[in-house]
This record gives structure tokens, sequence and C-alpha cells, in this order.
């Protein structure tokens, strides 16, 4: 019942509701509106033994046979390589589709070659670091900062509003106890943090074309990271309430948009003059758009610092969260 | 006996000596009472004397220097079994605003091991129109109601009510005395802090009056009216309060408490005061004897 309050007070609650909800997805129609149009540039480089007419003019022409190593360095999204009556295609980024495109070409291959016949077509998944488009970079920062939203706002109005205000002198009356609370507290910014992301998700699809959505092996991942930066965000919003008291919540709005600026999300980090790219280390955000880059296939950080990190914000926002509510459940 | 006749010798709590010191002020000092079963105690004081402090080191929410608490005939710290027992209600409440009446009733009986039936509660507590309101779109008055009735949600054997009339219109406090009696009848032992003397004189067996950390009198509000050795109260605009020493001013008036009453209502005619008024003492009286202050 307490899991289910915090939950539906998450979406009755109007600021909640704009912050957790509202929020991310105006950033993400706004930043959509500014970026959309560089969605349908993929990189495509192409080599082809015949000359062919008319092929896309964003294309990059290769003029020599390109060796693996080179089609690896090239950062292309796709490399097309047609010789002696084959066509091998090369997916380095598989968010962008360009099967229509890669079907006029191999027509006009076969055409050039005055074949009837069907050309074969070899695809090759490289697995190594994609490239983003940067509508598909904002609008997985739009993810992070959407739970960082959800989060931190969550930990100002547990241990600030809600300590303040007298509700938890009352819990402390009952035989409620503080995991129960935590747990409780966690469990539901959890599923408002999942809903705003997949609301994103769904948005940026419907009306981007973008297609963040999740394939089935990797949703053990997503959720470990959307668990991992939801504590971490309870865990700063924990910290503000211990410092800042009652203007916690004013404190937790100007820190979130320093976040913004800082995550690296709406610019690249290297825009910024060094000294503040410092401070950027210290932002979670920053990392909480790693985790899910990385669990969009960019290698952002190795296996094992995405475990350390997903483990150590989960870490910390427990041991915040309970020596929060252990000192508002202590008699004074 | 207790008002209702009741026998109220099952004690449900029992304070012995306790103390709380501050570096600047001793906030409790040395206090000793006990409640019954089917019994209202009032604890009644100015601002400062200590009350609250008293009723949360009593509720588990503040510390304490010395002394010990036996609930329910044993003495122990707080814990889950007492906690289950006792039911509060603050002087200034909390809720999520934004679950409704019904939600924060089930919230709350879902904290505890045992509880009153929902619309049992919210029928005694006339809450039945709001049942689907959210909290922040009550009046003052139906948040309190709510705030006492989650007193009560968990069936307790031990209840504490802080100001539980406060902001509500005199029908509705009426109201809410019935419900109390009405709860006191099936035995809880209740303690009950007001700052109106006429709750505290209408719904209270035993009163104890605090001031400075000390409970400086106690008894039935009859017993404290009677040895107070207060006759009568004659109350008249403060700007005659010269013509008596020992008169108190406490606001726009003055006020005697007198055996002559003869020769205090001879000297206020004398003096061409005629807006004046002579009644039998109150508890209020009593209060203002003690404390020398109105209670604010």
């Amino acid at each position: 019942m307490l899991f289910y309050s915090f939950l539906t007070v998450n979406f009755r609650n109007t600021l909640l509701f704009f912050m957790n909800i509202i929020l991310p997805i105006v950033f993400l129609l706004m930043f959509g509106a500014v970026f959309g149009k560089q969605q349908s540039q993929i990189g495509v480089a192409f080599y082809s033994d015949r000359e062919l007419s008319e092929v896309n003019s964003n294309w990059k022409r290769l003029d020599t046979l390109p060796t693996l190593e080179e089609i690896k360095s090239m950062g292309n999204d796709v490399v097309i390589v047609a010789n002696d009556g084959k066509m091998d295609v090369y997916l380095l980024s598989t968010f962008s589709s360009v099967d229509s495109e890669i079907t006029i070409f191999r027509l006009k291959y076969a055409s050039a070659r005055n074949e009837k016949s069907i050309i074969n077509v070899v695809e090759h998944e490289i697995k190594f670091s994609r490239q983003l488009s940067d509508l598909e970079y904002i609008m997985i920062g739009v993810i992070a900062i959407s739970l960082l939203s959800v989060g931190m706002n969550a930990g100002v109005m547990l241990f600030s509003e809600y300590a303040q205000y007298g509700l938890f002198k009352r819990f402390m009356l009952t035989n409620v106890n503080r995991l129960y609370l935590l747990i409780s507290a966690t469990g539901a910014q959890i599923i408002t943090g999942i809903i705003s992301s997949l609301l994103v998700i769904v948005i940026s699809w419907l009306v981007f074309k973008v297609n963040l959505f999740i394939s089935p092996q990797l949703i053990v991942a997503y959720l470990f990271v959307v668990f991992a930066s939801i504590m971490i965000s309870l865990g700063l919003g924990v910290i503000l309430s211990l410092i800042f008291k009652k203007s916690a919540s004013s404190i937790a709005q100007i820190l979130y948009t320093i976040f913004m600026f800082f995550s690296g999300v709406y610019f690249p980090i290297t825009f910024l003059p060094k000294p503040l790219q410092i401070v950027s280390y210290f932002t979670p955000p920053r990392y909480m758009h790693m985790l899910f880059q990385k669990v969009y296939g960019i290698d952002t950080v190795t296996n094992q610092g995405f475990w350390i990190i997903c483990t150590t914000f989960i870490i910390l926002g427990i041991v915040l969260g309970s020596y929060a509510i252990g000192k508002f459940l202590k008699p004074a | 006996m207790n008002k209702n006749g009741q026998n109220g010798n099952v004690t449900v709590l029992q304070v012995n000596n306790i103390k709380k010191y501050y570096p600047s002020i001793k906030a409790v000092d040395d206090i000793s009472f006990e409640v019954s079963a089917g019994e209202i105690a009032s604890i009644l004081g100015p601002n400062g004397a200590g009350k609250t402090t008293t009723i949360e080191i009593i509720e588990g929410l503040r510390t304490k220097d010395d002394g010990e608490i036996s609930y329910f005939g044993k003495f122990r710290e707080v814990n889950s079994e007492v906690k289950n027992r006792v039911g509060v209600c603050f002087q200034e409440n909390s809720f999520f605003e934004d679950l409704t009446v019904s939600e924060t009733i089930k919230l709350y009986k879902s904290l505890y091991t045992k509880s009153l039936d929902t619309k049992e509660l919210i029928e005694i507590f006339e809450l039945g129109e709001k049942v689907k309101t959210r909290i922040r779109h009550l009046s003052g008055g139906q948040k309190q109601r709510l705030a006492v009735a989650l007193a009560f949600v968990n069936d307790p054997d031990l209840v504490f009510l802080d100001e539980p009339t406060v902001g509500l219109d005199p029908h509705a406090r009426r109201n809410l005395w019935e419900i109390i009696l009405k709860f006191k009848s099936r035995g809880k032992g209740i303690v009950l802090t007001t700052h109106y003397m006429d709750e505290a004189q209408q719904l209270s067996d035993r009163v104890y009056i605090m001031d400075h950390g000390n409970i400086i009198t106690r008894g039935s509000p009859q017993e404290l009216i009677n040895s107070s050795g207060l006759e009568s109260v004659i109350e008249f605009p403060e700007e005659y309060s010269a013509l008596f020493e020992d008169a108190i001013v406490a606001g726009e008036y003055a006020y005697l408490h007198t055996r002559d009453t003869v020769s205090a209502i001879r000297e206020l005619l004398k003096n061409n005061v005629t807006n004046f008024v002579v009644r039998h003492p109150t508890l209020e009286d009593v209060f203002l004897k003690l404390t020398g202050k109105k209670i604010d």
C-alpha cells in the first residue's frame, strides 16, 4: 500500500507529473525539432567495380577496394562493397535502416553489369562501437535526464517535504520499517522511471522515427541502468534534503539545470572550457548517459566499467536513502 | 469511577518521573501521571509548558533523560507491540495530499497488524461523502476529522489527541466530542491535549495542568474547581483592574476570584462599572489562577 501511495502521488501530483513525465517529453520534442532533420543523414560509403549513375549524392564513393580494417576506421554507418558481381554490406550501425536504398543500389549495380540475375548480397554486422546520429544521441540523453528528474525529485519530496511536514513523524508511530519505506519509495520511482523512459522511446519513434526500442536480450541491462540511475538520483535528492532542508526543492531545480548543462546530453562536453569539463566528471547524469549509450551498443565504457558504475550508483543510493530514513525515523 | 460510571482501573499508561533537560531549559522536569482504560486524561498548560515534549516522549518520538514509562502494564520502550496498540493525532497533521480519504485510511491500516473496518471508521467520522476526494481538496475541518480517524485506525487501546478540535466550528467540535466519548466508552484510554478549557471540562476524567515542565496540579475538573477555593468569578473591563489588588488581567478583561462577591460588586458599582459578569468558576479560572495567564 505504501508503494502504491508513492506511485499514485507521482502521477497525481501536478509538479511531480510535470517533472517526471511532461518535462522529458518537452525536451524530446524541443531537441527533436532542432536535430530531427539530421536523422536521415546516415553515413554510407560504397565501392563499386562498375560505374553507377545517380547514386545518392550524400553517399561517399570509394575509389579503391577497402580492406576490413579500412571499413572499420571510416566512421560510416554502412559501407557497401560491390565487386565481381557480389555485394558485401557492412552494417556498423543497427539504428538506421537503409534497406530500401541498398535494394536500389543492388538494382543499379546489376544493371551496370548487364545482368538480370539477382546479385548475391552478404550482410556483415561489425561488432564494434557504433556511431549515433545527433538525434539518437540526444534521445538517449533525454532518457537519462528524465530519470535524474524522477529520482532527485523523489529524494527531495521524501526527505525534505514529507519529513518537514511531519509525515515521517507519523510513520514513526506505526510499525513501518526503514527498509520497507525505502523499497516502497524507490520501487515507485523505478516504475515511474520505466514509464517515463518508455514514453520517450515511443514518442521518439512515433514523431521522429528514431528506433530506441531495446532488443529482448538487453532488457535486463536496460532495467539495471534505470535502477542505478534512479538510485543515484534519489541519493542526490537525499543529500540536498539533508543540507538545504526547506529550500531543497528549489536547489534541486537549479542543480537539475546545471546537471543538464554538464551532462553532455545537449552538446558535447568538449565544447566546454577545460576547467568546466573537469566539473562534468562529478555530475551523475554524464555517467547515466554513458551507461544508456552502452546499452544501445556504444562503447562509452568497458563492460567492467559498466557494472562498476551501476553497482556504485546502486550502493550509494541505498546507503544514502537508508541513512536519511534512519535519521528521520529516529527519536529526537 | 470515571464520568461514564465505568471502572477505569486497568492502567494503560503509567509515567514515572520522566525528565528531559536541554542546555537552556528543563522542558520536562520529573513528571508522573497515569491513564486508565476508559478514561480521558487532559494535559493543559500554556505554550512552552512542556506538554508536547511530554507527549512526544511517551509516543517514542523523543528520548527521555530519566524516568520510566509503563505501557499496558509493562515498563518498556516503545516497541512494535506498543505501536500497534497506540493511536496518535498530532496538532498539525501531514498526509499524502494527492491520495483520497479512502486510500489514506487503507494506507494507515496497512501499517498496523490490526485495524478497524474502513467503512465503520468512515461512518463514525462522517467522511462518507468525501471518501473519494483527494485530501488536498478537503476543508480544514474535514482534514482534522480524518487525522482523528487515523488515530483510531488501528483500534488502539491508548490514544493521544493533540488539539483534536482546533479549527473546527462549534457544531463540528461537539460532534467530535461525541465521537471521542464513544471511543472512551469502548474502553480506550485517551490522552487529550487542548487549549479549549470547555473541552477539557466536558471530556476529561482527570486533568493535569502543566507549567514550566512540571505538573502543578491534578484532579478531576470538579475537584480542581472545588479545591481552588474560588467561590465566584467577576469578569469586567481591564481598565478597572486597579480597583482590586488581586485582579488578574488577561486580554481585554480582568478577572477577580473572590469569596466576598457582594463587596466586590459594590466596589464596581461605586466606580460606575456596570458591564461586569458574575459566574461560577470554571476550569479556565482555575488555570488562570494557577498560571497567571489565559491559555492561548
